[in-house]
């Protein structure tokens, strides 16, 4: 079984925009430790003091009853509360300060059938299935590992982080049969990947390297999450550096 | 109470208040404010007044500024508050104080907004003439009034994440000027076979030296802006005297040179007819019409950035007075819609208003400048005023040298250049002074202001 406790979520919510967080999304990650990030958004023109004395005692209050029904649902929850003025630069603070290796983008989502599992073919895929798993743990939820190759040519190199993925989930006690797998050709991986999300409840996609492509990348999250209805769960990428694919297959060989 | 870590602010309760710009931004708040003006709208003016001199009106200006900026910093590490310059001088000096110079700050941002507003005019109907637009009645005042009610309009509906897009333009604007003075100050000095316009460097005496840098001085008013958002800063020992000392040299340094390459190309008669967007001139004797076209984009740019920074700087200020009660508490709503205090906006937006449809450039300048030199003598005497008295809670990360004789100096300059203005300036500023004395005894007497000394 895969252990929650190696992993730690960080689920920001926008605490006074009328955002909640699906009971779908709570029962699924009741197995993984949870920081619940109530964030607010400060326009511009807003000093932030005033934002705060304005908005605090609301704020709180939201963020205590979401608390309460994460504890319910039998998860080990701890809340943040900030005002920002961008909540990029909060999510990734609050992340690296309190060891979160994910960060959960919340959307509505009704149902959580199936999620879908984006691997690229030069992170290692080691980290994200042992998170998957470790989220997946006492449901029953289905699992599509996805892999986005340029050219065709790409399409065999992708067979491989996909397969080792598979292996690594199945190890940690996700079933084969609730495992598929995918491989398409395209052009924009933005793309490919909103359009599979279509019959997908979930999203999970690991942060592109720290780098002026990383900076890019936020967008590309953010651009993700615009187009989809689905939650995205981004994996940090910090935690995806220092093993990358060839190194975890030749351990594992 | 709360603590203050490098990236954001602690609350007792455990809020934390993110801090989300950085150095760079900082700068850039810095160098957005400030450079509209001194490059994009006084060059004409300043030349007209003292000739090629005017480039050492500036170097004035800009010694007077740093001044200003060592003490504004160390007290921006020890108080870093959003509410700038009035938060330290009230703190230190008391609510009489305080009254002055908060009032005096308001209503000097206003003036500083309707400058600016009336320069984003000049350079609008400038593009208008450019493509060809005759209007029979100059369009320079409606233009500006068109362009503040838009700019306090969108500041109520609310904007997020724009620091980044003000790192942009102050970017391409440092570009632009980059290329543009290097070319000029190359070709000035002989490098393209140019011949430069042979005249005096003091065509008209060594007075209108000061009184120009009394009027040009409004190019300087930006860095002390950086201190308002002190609470939004990254790092503050750090981040906050690198933008404040940073951005003033930096504009230093292109406000001297644009004057020197504009003098050596037209006569100062010349650059005077040009009036405020000479600039476009000198660029297109240059580079041709590219190099006008370049000019006027920049200083669309450059003149709206400084316009929405002072009316932003305007309302926070009108904040910090509501919460410490030296304003109606009214002045620190917020729109429930928006999430922005849309009172505080049209108490800076309306009066801004009205000050541009007097149309009047360099007197809103001078009024600005009074205003604002007024609270930077008093800056300068608080740093002077603490390190004396040393409070216990007083600690700045970064501390001046040259206490007490540099900010001694730094006092006696800024109320000195006072007297260079216009007398019309000085009477409403003195009048602003009067008022904001008035209403502090009828208004504000019984107000005692939490963490004074």
């Amino acid at each position: 079984m895969a252990d929650g406790d190696d992993h730690r979520i960080l689920v920001p919510v926008d605490v006074l925009g009328g955002q909640s967080v699906p009971s779908t999304i709570i029962e699924a990650f009741a197995s993984v430790p949870v920081v619940l990030l109530g964030y607010h958004q400060v326009p511009d023109q807003t000093p932030s003091g005033l934002a705060r004395s304005k908005h605090e005692q609301r704020a709180r209050a939201e963020l205590e009853e979401l608390e309460t029904v994460f504890e319910a649902a039998g998860c080990r929850v701890t809340t943040q509360l900030v005002f920002t003025r961008d909540r990029f630069t909060t999510f990734e603070r609050v992340a690296i300060e309190r060891s979160c290796d994910a960060v959960l983008l919340t959307n509505p989502a009704p149902l959580l059938d199936r999620i879908l599992v984006a691997i690229r073919g030069d992170v290692a895929v080691d980290h994200i299935a042992r998170l998957v798993s470790a989220v997946l743990a006492d449901t029953t939820i289905d699992v599509t590992l996805f892999h986005v190759a340029s050219t065709e040519e790409g399409r065999e190199r992708g067979r491989a982080p996909i397969e080792y993925a598979a292996k690594t989930l199945e190890a940690h006690g996700v079933e084969r049969d609730r495992i598929d797998t995918d491989i398409v050709v395209d052009r924009s991986p933005t793309d490919a990947i909103v359009d599979a999300a279509a019959d997908h409840d979930l999203i999970v996609a690991g942060e592109s390297r720290p780098s002026l492509q990383r900076y890019i990348f936020r967008d590309r999250v953010e651009r993700i999450a615009k187009r989809t209805r689905d939650p995205i769960l981004v994996i940090r990428a910090e935690y995806l550096e220092d093993d990358p694919f060839e190194t975890n297959d030749a351990r594992s060989s | 109470m709360q603590s203050v870590s490098e990236d954001v602010t602690v609350h007792d309760d455990d809020v934390e208040l993110e801090r989300t710009i950085g150095l760079v931004g900082g700068l850039a708040i810095g160098i957005g404010t400030m450079i509209g003006a001194g490059i994009f709208v006084f060059p004409g003016l300043a030349a007209g007044n003292a000739g090629p001199a005017a480039a050492l009106s500036f170097a004035i200006g800009g010694v007077i500024a740093l001044l200003v900026a060592l003490p504004a910093s160390e007290l921006a590490t020890a108080m870093p508050r959003s509410g700038g310059g009035y938060y330290f001088v009230s703190r230190t000096m008391g609510t009489a104080y305080g009254s002055i110079v908060g009032l005096g700050l308001w209503l000097g941002l206003v003036f500083a907004s309707a400058f600016y507003l009336v320069g984003l005019g000049h350079y609008v109907a400038a593009v208008l003439a450019e493509v060809g637009v005759a209007l029979s009645v100059s369009p320079v005042v409606p233009l500006g009034l068109v362009f503040g009610v838009g700019l306090v309009g969108l500041s109520v509906a609310g904007t997020e994440n724009t620091t980044k897009l003000q790192n942009l333009v102050v970017g391409i604007l440092l570009v632009i000027l980059t290329l543009f003075l290097s070319y000029g100050t190359l070709d000035t000095v002989g490098v393209f076979g140019r011949e430069t316009t042979p005249e005096t460097f003091f065509p008209q005496g060594y007075f209108p030296v000061l009184s120009t840098a009394a009027l040009v001085f409004t190019s300087y008013l930006g860095f002390a802006q950086v201190a308002t958002v002190a609470g939004d800063i990254q790092r503050p020992s750090r981040n906050l005297p690198l933008a404040m000392v940073g951005s003033v040299v930096v504009v230093t340094v292109f406000y001297v040179l644009t004057i020197f390459v504009a003098t050596s190309v037209y006569g100062a008669t010349q650059l005077e007819e040009f009036g405020e967007t000479a600039m476009v001139e000198v660029a297109r004797e240059f580079v041709g019409l590219p190099g006008a076209v370049a000019i006027l984009f920049a200083g669309l740019l450059a003149t709206f950035s400084s316009a929405n920074a002072s009316i932003l700087s305007a309302s926070r200020t009108v904040y910090a007075l509501s919460r410490d009660a030296l304003l109606p508490q009214k002045a620190s709503e917020i729109n429930l819609r928006y999430g922005t205090p849309h009172v505080a906006l049209l108490a800076a937006g309306v009066p801004i208003l009205l000050l541009v449809a007097t149309g009047r450039v360099q007197v809103l300048a001078e009024v600005a400048s009074f205003l604002h030199l007024l609270m930077y003598g008093l800056i300068c005497i608080a740093v002077i005023v603490l390190r004396r008295r040393d409070p216990a809670w007083y600690d700045p990360s970064y501390r001046m040298p040259g206490s007490p004789l540099l900010p001694a100096v730094g006092a006696i300059a800024s109320f000195g250049l006072v007297a260079f203005m216009q007398p019309a300036s000085i009477v409403i500023g003195i009048l602003v002074m009067m008022l904001s004395y008035l209403w502090y005894r009828y208004y504000a007497q019984a107000v005692e202001l939490k963490g004074a000394l």
